[in-house]
């Protein structure tokens, strides 16, 4: 009797629990009606979060401007989130349940690379269109999937401009160390670099493909210094580039260069989470913008006049997603998926972001060309702040080689 | 051959090994005491970190005013646990039933962390955790080494309770022997809760120590556990010393084994250890040769 | 006569229910009830029966899942097909745990199957030419639809609930009872304990493998984190206690109630599922441990007058 009393109170609690709990399950669904329906996937929770955000920023901060300029032939544009922890199997659900939802009219986003790749296949057997902002892998392109489009440069574009630096400026590298976190990414960004190395003459004296989200790097850096390499690559997001730099720091790991490759290493959390151990570190990838446009100066004063923080690679491309957006949605002949999807295909649009223009090469379908509109460049942290510094023509500062990393 | 590394190697692999002990030593006294699996152990060392970093962040309280808030904090804690949980899954349903609910509790509360606390990983702020001093070309963390010298004293005091004191006497002769220990005297259910409770406190002051040393997030409890374990049957179940030196040595196994592995198989390390030390010696290096 | 029929009815309407619901929704459920249920029978054969908690089943689970899904991108291979072979293989890889852990008693077990799900995880994870690593596998091709997995799920299921009857009410169910009750005392009688806990473990490894295979199919995507981790372990757990350790019905029962709530839950936020897994597992544990269907089948056959007591009957199912 007494054990019945129990459970039927343990059932009773929980029921009543229940409606509690949706206070944690987010801004409630937006109403129907006269907003026009993009759909994205970020992380809004979870380790990854400080990315999501800023695509939260970037996103609405654009459709807020193009609303106040009347938006699509009078409708405005409402992005609509959903959040993925940068969790891949919660990407997926998010990504069915914004596809489920007739009033989405397309897809943006997803932030991780692994993401973007399983966005895309949901896409594709949806028939719905799915621009891509940031995922960087190269398979999301080179599957051949007709709805999904890439305005941001894939990952093997990324290292180039490290590349080109070590050849033409940094000539006395020799002995170059690989550390890259166990992901689409990680493993997208660096496999390209890893079979050019040995190619150009470089020696490679350690390549360790890491679990991210360790709780300490010590070990794998004490192995790092061992082998005492001239050129020290890394490919990792928040937190563990900050840490890593960190620790490395505080081992005295002192390569000549120390470069990242976007993502952990070119946002504003890396400088405040590193502090100075991270003055000098470079990284090469995505920029955000050609700094002697005078659009993406005006850009740089509003968002952080807004937000507090400039905008870098994260934030352009989100801020330029909208606006491909946008202009194909005028341009598109209705609101159906179907008409969004070639209005999309037929985009040729000047952003903040650059050029962008979806073309097929080298076999990659719907990838805007970063290589060639210069799209992925070098850049150092100087004194808090990250400046292009390779190539010289997009630059804003002189690149410091070799770097101070005592 | 540069010698350096490998000593450096060494070093951290000391450092960290001293707080894989003060984590083992809560688990070894519950399991001596009791042949308890407490699996919710790493649940209470994630609680223990969560509670230095709020004492930090909300009111600006340093690492020893945490400690001085989570032993009786902790304490009392643990009691409950024992008392409301515990002991009645104990009488009803014998060991399994109190690894099944302990199992289950590890898993409540990770995941209500996660619902109060969000999943975004925590740190306190980069100038008070990354100082360090180096000493003839090897580097010391501050933090790791407070934390060092700190897991230290815990362990002799523990020590000292338990050889010098009334109580502490009482929980090695239930450790030793429960009915022999019941028939001189000892309240065994009495016992039972002061074991879990240091146990207990033990693990959340281990939590406040990691703080400056490691992210804290709701999950970070799983990553504790195994390595608890790992050590606690190397050094042997129920023995105090042994898991001080299991935990050295495991520090050490783990940090030299990665200068020669690749990185990702890093925490199979410690789970290989485990495995091959419950083939080979199941009483661990102290321990009790009953299994 | 009357047990006859009623299983009767119920196998006639589990075979026409997706003719009656055409709810996506609640086919989804249904599919994971029955997923679930096969999970927790296959591991209340070893835990409830025999006595021996797991907390590694996630091997076997991640094992089935990742070959047929490795098969059928490298190959080709219908699912349906490899998951037969991810199912052999996985009770290929039970054979070395049970001879490594089966001398050890009761947490000492459950503690290095553990140690074991964790190091078979680290390696799928880190072989990653092999398996894909961090970011796992995704599944391009069109496998069918709902109807088509509910009746997979419900065949695999049934197969399973026949196996272990089989097992159960054979010889080999008391060989199994006294294994759990006092193993030694059993081998003093003549059980061949070490050999029955390795064929239990074995057929448990293949059943648990055929639910990863299916899972894999039906989710269209893995990685290590979701088919091996500990979460995989605990689900079966939990459907089990609820349900009804050491019980035939029990794990089904244990789903019917754990899977709605869970997606209920889920639907309001990712955290608040898990969640549920371990309240449920302690409240049942304080308050009912012997599960739903024990405690049913004793109201239902308790003699007129006799109280009886509590105590031995639960050590009669733990």
């Amino acid at each position: 009797m007494k054990t019945r009393l129990l459970l039927l109170a343990t059932c009773l609690t929980t029921l009543l629990v229940c409606p509690l709990l949706s206070v944690f399950a987010g801004p409630p669904a937006p109403a129907s009606g006269e907003p026009i329906l993009i759909g994205t996937i970020q992380p809004m929770t979870g380790p990854y979060a400080a990315f999501g955000v800023k695509f939260y920023q970037a996103y609405n901060m654009a459709a807020d401007e193009i609303n106040a300029a009347g938006g699509i032939k009078g409708r405005p544009i409402q992005i609509v989130f959903e959040d993925s922890q940068d969790k891949l199997d919660l990407a997926q659900t998010a990504a069915r349940k914004l596809v489920e939802n007739p009033k989405i009219v397309a897809l943006m986003g997803g932030r991780l690379s692994g993401a973007g790749m399983a966005i895309a296949q949901i896409a594709e057997r949806e028939h719905i269109a799915y621009l891509v902002d940031h995922p960087s892998a190269d398979i999301i392109t080179k599957s051949g999937f007709q709805w999904t489009l890439r305005l941001n440069p894939a990952s093997s574009f990324n290292s180039v401009p490290l590349q080109k630096f070590m050849k033409e400026y940094a000539k006395d590298i020799k002995t170059v160390a690989l550390l890259y976190e166990n992901s689409v990414y990680g493993k997208g960004v660096t496999e390209p670099l890893k079979a050019w190395l040995p190619q150009n003459g470089y020696q490679v004296v350690v390549s360790e493909l890491y679990p991210p989200l360790a709780l300490d790097y010590r070990d794998l850096l004490n192995k790092v210094k061992a082998q005492n390499p001239d050129l020290l690559f890394l490919a990792s997001n928040i937190p563990d580039s900050a840490l890593i730099i960190r620790q490395s720091h505080e081992l005295g790991l002192t390569p000549k260069m120390i470069c990242g490759a976007g993502a952990g290493f070119s946002i504003n959390e890396f400088i405040e989470q590193a502090g100075d151990a991270a003055n000098t570190v470079f990284s090469t990838g995505p920029w955000s913008g050609n700094p002697k446009d005078p659009k993406v100066q005006e850009l740089a004063e509003k968002f952080y006049k807004r937000f507090g923080h400039y905008p870098k690679e994260h934030e352009a491309e989100g801020y330029s997603a909208v606006y491909v957006m946008a202009d194909a949605l005028r341009r598109a002949k209705s609101f159906s998926r179907a008409d969004i999807h070639d209005a999309l295909l037929a985009t040729d649009l000047q952003t903040v972001f650059g050029p962008v223009k979806f073309e097929t090469f080298e076999g990659y379908t719907n990838q805007n060309n970063g290589l060639k509109n210069g799209q992925v460049v070098l850049s150092q942290w100087q004194n808090r702040r990250l400046y292009n510094v390779w190539p010289s023509d997009v630059s804003e500062a002189k690149p410091m080689y070799p770097g101070t990393y005592k | 051959m540069k010698i350096i590394p490998y000593i450096q190697s060494m070093v951290n692999g000391l450092l960290v090994g001293s707080l894989y002990s003060v984590i083992a030593m809560g688990l070894t006294i519950i399991f001596g005491v009791m042949r308890v699996i407490n699996m919710a152990h790493g649940e209470l060392i994630m609680l223990g970190m969560y509670v230095a970093f709020w004492a930090f962040t909300l009111f600006g309280l340093g690492q020893m005013a945490a400690l001085l808030i989570s032993l009786p904090l902790f304490l009392v804690l643990g009691a409950a646990i024992y008392g409301g949980v515990v002991s009645r899954v104990e009488r009803r349903a014998g060991e399994m039933g109190t690894l099944l609910v302990t199992a289950g509790l590890a898993y409540l509360v990770a995941n209500a962390a996660q619902l109060v606390w969000k999943a975004d990983f925590r740190s306190l702020p980069s100038a008070l955790t990354t100082r360090s001093v180096f000493l003839k070309g090897i580097s010391l963390n501050y933090s790791l080494l407070w934390a060092f010298l700190a897991a230290v004293i815990l362990t002799a005091v523990t020590y000292l309770f338990l050889i010098y004191t009334d109580a502490g006497r009482a929980i090695r002769a239930t450790a030793q022997d429960r009915e022999a220990a019941a028939l001189m005297g000892v309240q065994i259910h009495r016992v039972n809760m002061l074991a879990f409770a240091l146990g207990t406190a033990l693990a959340g002051m281990a939590g406040v120590l990691l703080t400056p040393v490691f992210y804290v997030y709701p999950y970070v409890g799983r990553v504790f556990l195994v390595k608890a374990f790992v050590v606690v049957v190397l050094g042997g179940m129920g023995s105090i010393v042994g898991a001080w030196l299991g935990g050295l040595l495991f520090g050490v196994v783990e940090s030299v084994a990665s200068m020669f592995i690749p990185s990702g198989y890093r925490d199979a390390v410690g789970l290989v250890v485990f495995l091959l030390v419950l083939l080979f010696k199941p009483s661990g290096l102290f321990g009790r040769s009953r299994v | 006569m009357r047990k006859l029929a009623l299983a009767i009815l119920a196998a006639v309407f589990l075979v026409v229910y997706p003719l009656l619901v055409h709810n996506r929704f609640f086919l989804h459920l249904s599919i994971m009830v029955l997923l679930y249920a096969l999970l927790g029978m296959s591991w209340n054969l070893l835990g409830g029966y025999t006595g021996q908690i797991s907390f590694g089943h996630a091997a076997f689970f991640g094992t089935g899942a990742y070959t047929s899904t490795l098969l059928l991108l490298r190959f080709g291979l219908s699912p349906w097909l490899g998951m037969f072979v991810g199912a052999v293989l996985a009770l290929l890889l039970s054979l070395p745990l049970g001879w490594l852990t089966f001398r050890l008693r009761g947490p000492y077990f459950a503690l290095s199957t553990l140690a074991f799900a964790e190091i078979v995880r680290v390696i799928v994870y880190n072989w990653d030419t092999l398996t894909g690593g961090g970011d796992g596998l995704n599944i391009l091709t069109d496998l069918g639809g709902v109807v088509r997995f509910y009746y997979i799920i419900l065949a695999l299921t049934v197969a399973a609930v026949l196996v272990m009857r089989a097992c159960v009410r054979s010889r080999w169910g008391y060989f199994l009872n006294a294994i759990r009750e006092d193993e030694d005392a059993a081998e003093a009688l003549g059980v061949p304990a070490t050999r029955m806990k390795v064929i239990v473990l074995a057929v448990s490894a293949f059943f648990v493998a055929l639910g990863g295979s299916f899972f894999a199919a039906y989710q269209l995507y893995i990685n290590p984190d979701l088919v091996y981790e500990s979460q995989i372990s605990i689900q079966m757990i939990v459907v089990t206690i609820v349900g009804g350790i050491g019980t035939l019905e029990g794990p089904a029962v244990g789903a019917l109630i754990i899977v709605p709530l869970s997606e209920y839950f889920r639907g309001i936020s990712p955290v608040a599922n898990p969640l549920i897994y371990g309240l449920f597992i302690v409240m049942f544990m304080l308050f009912l441990p012997e599960g739903i269907v024990s405690r049913v089948r004793r109201l239902l056959t308790r003699p007129t007058g006799a109280v009886v007591e509590e105590r031995d009957q639960v050590s009669a199912h733990i």
